[in-house]
């Protein structure tokens, strides 16, 4: 798997560099070159610091607590409280899906489960330290973050109406494997 | 940038002292874990970021403005949430493509719209982890869910960017 993405990298870069060379020469090659160097250098250090902030944040996450909340019947509570939890939680999906997946099996409502990815996926503050202040900087990143706090809640809303509409979405207990 | 660097250095100290006093075992781990991470995404965001500069310099600048540019409004909102839900790969492949987008003179707005509908739709999580771990039914209803918040979080963006933030 991680060699499969490599190689796709490795790939992309050899047909970026061969078009470049195409259409600039090596002017233009050289000047990409340097502009990834320049470029990388200034996220590094950023970057550094986010992966840290995960890492620790993850040992501080009360995943114990967080399943005794969002249990089947929590309701507008529960997703509330996945939301959150979600949105908080550190970690790539090798982390997170994992975590649903238990939560899902031991009781946890799909609308909270909703809410918990896209929480996760959407706000992610993590994703926060790590990809968008680097990247794109602070302003940004909390221009980014305070659009998207709603949008949890509203997927979780949703996820429950539709289930309680055609009961039949609901996942049923053998497909929670 | 520098304040940036500086803001997220202390929190890391600060979160590393926590865990140095609350649970002092578990500071050793997390270290190896983030240096693992740490060279699986640094070797590939050179990579990822030299691709993402070459499109910039052969893409015409004039080609994003009209499309995605601040004043695009609505349309560049959903044009971004089209882009967006058929990028494939990770986030190192995301933000140097949503950077030079941005420099190249994307409306924050449509950039949020991008990333979000991104976030949402990634077709190489669902396909790699959602699917195996949480099964089709769930993913449908997630989806069902969910696919309209990419232009919601656009259009709350342009509306905080019209208050007087100073954004």
């Amino acid at each position: 798997m991680r060699d499969t993405a490599t190689l796709i990298f490795v790939a992309l870069v050899a047909i970026a560099a061969g078009y470049a060379f195409w259409f600039g020469g090596t002017a233009l090659l050289a000047d990409s070159a340097i502009q990834t160097a320049s470029l990388t250098l200034r996220v590094v250090p950023v970057l550094t610091c986010g992966l840290l902030i995960g890492a620790f944040a993850g040992v501080l996450m009360p995943r114990e607590l967080l399943l005794r909340w969002v249990g089947e019947d929590s309701g507008f509570r529960g997703i509330v409280l996945a939301s959150i939890g979600g949105a908080l939680m550190p970690g790539g999906p090798f982390t997170s899906f994992p975590l649903v997946h238990a939560l899902h099996r031991a009781g946890a409502g799909t609308g909270a489960m909703v809410a918990f990815l896209v929480a996760w996926a959407a706000v992610g503050v993590n994703r926060l330290f790590v990809w968008e202040f680097p990247f794109m900087g602070v302003e940004f990143g909390l221009l980014r973050l305070v659009s998207s706090l709603p949008l949890p809640l509203a997927a979780g809303i949703a996820a429950n109406a539709l289930i309680r509409r055609f009961p039949h979405l609901g996942v049923p207990p053998e497909d929670k494997r | 940038m520098n304040g940036v660097l500086i803001f997220m250095a202390g929190l890391a100290l600060g979160l590393g002292a926590l865990v140095a006093v609350r649970q002092p075992q578990a500071l050793r781990p997390a270290l190896r874990d983030a240096a693992r991470q740490g060279r699986t995404v640094g070797l590939r965001i050179p990579l990822g970021i030299f691709v993402a500069v070459v499109v910039s310099e052969v893409l015409p600048s004039g080609a994003i403005g009209p499309s995605i540019g601040p004043e695009s409004g609505l349309r560049g909102i959903l044009i971004a949430t089209a882009f967006g839900a058929i990028l494939p790969g990770g986030p190192i492949v995301t933000f140097p493509i949503a950077f030079t987008v941005w420099e190249m003179g994307a409306g924050p707005a449509q950039v949020v719209a991008f990333l979000v509908s991104w976030s949402i739709f990634a077709v190489h999580r669902i396909l790699s982890f959602e699917l195996p771990f949480m099964g089709p039914r769930f993913v449908f209803v997630r989806l069902l869910s969910a696919w309209y918040l990419p232009p919601v979080a656009g259009l709350i963006a342009l509306a905080l960017l019209s208050l007087p933030l100073g954004l």
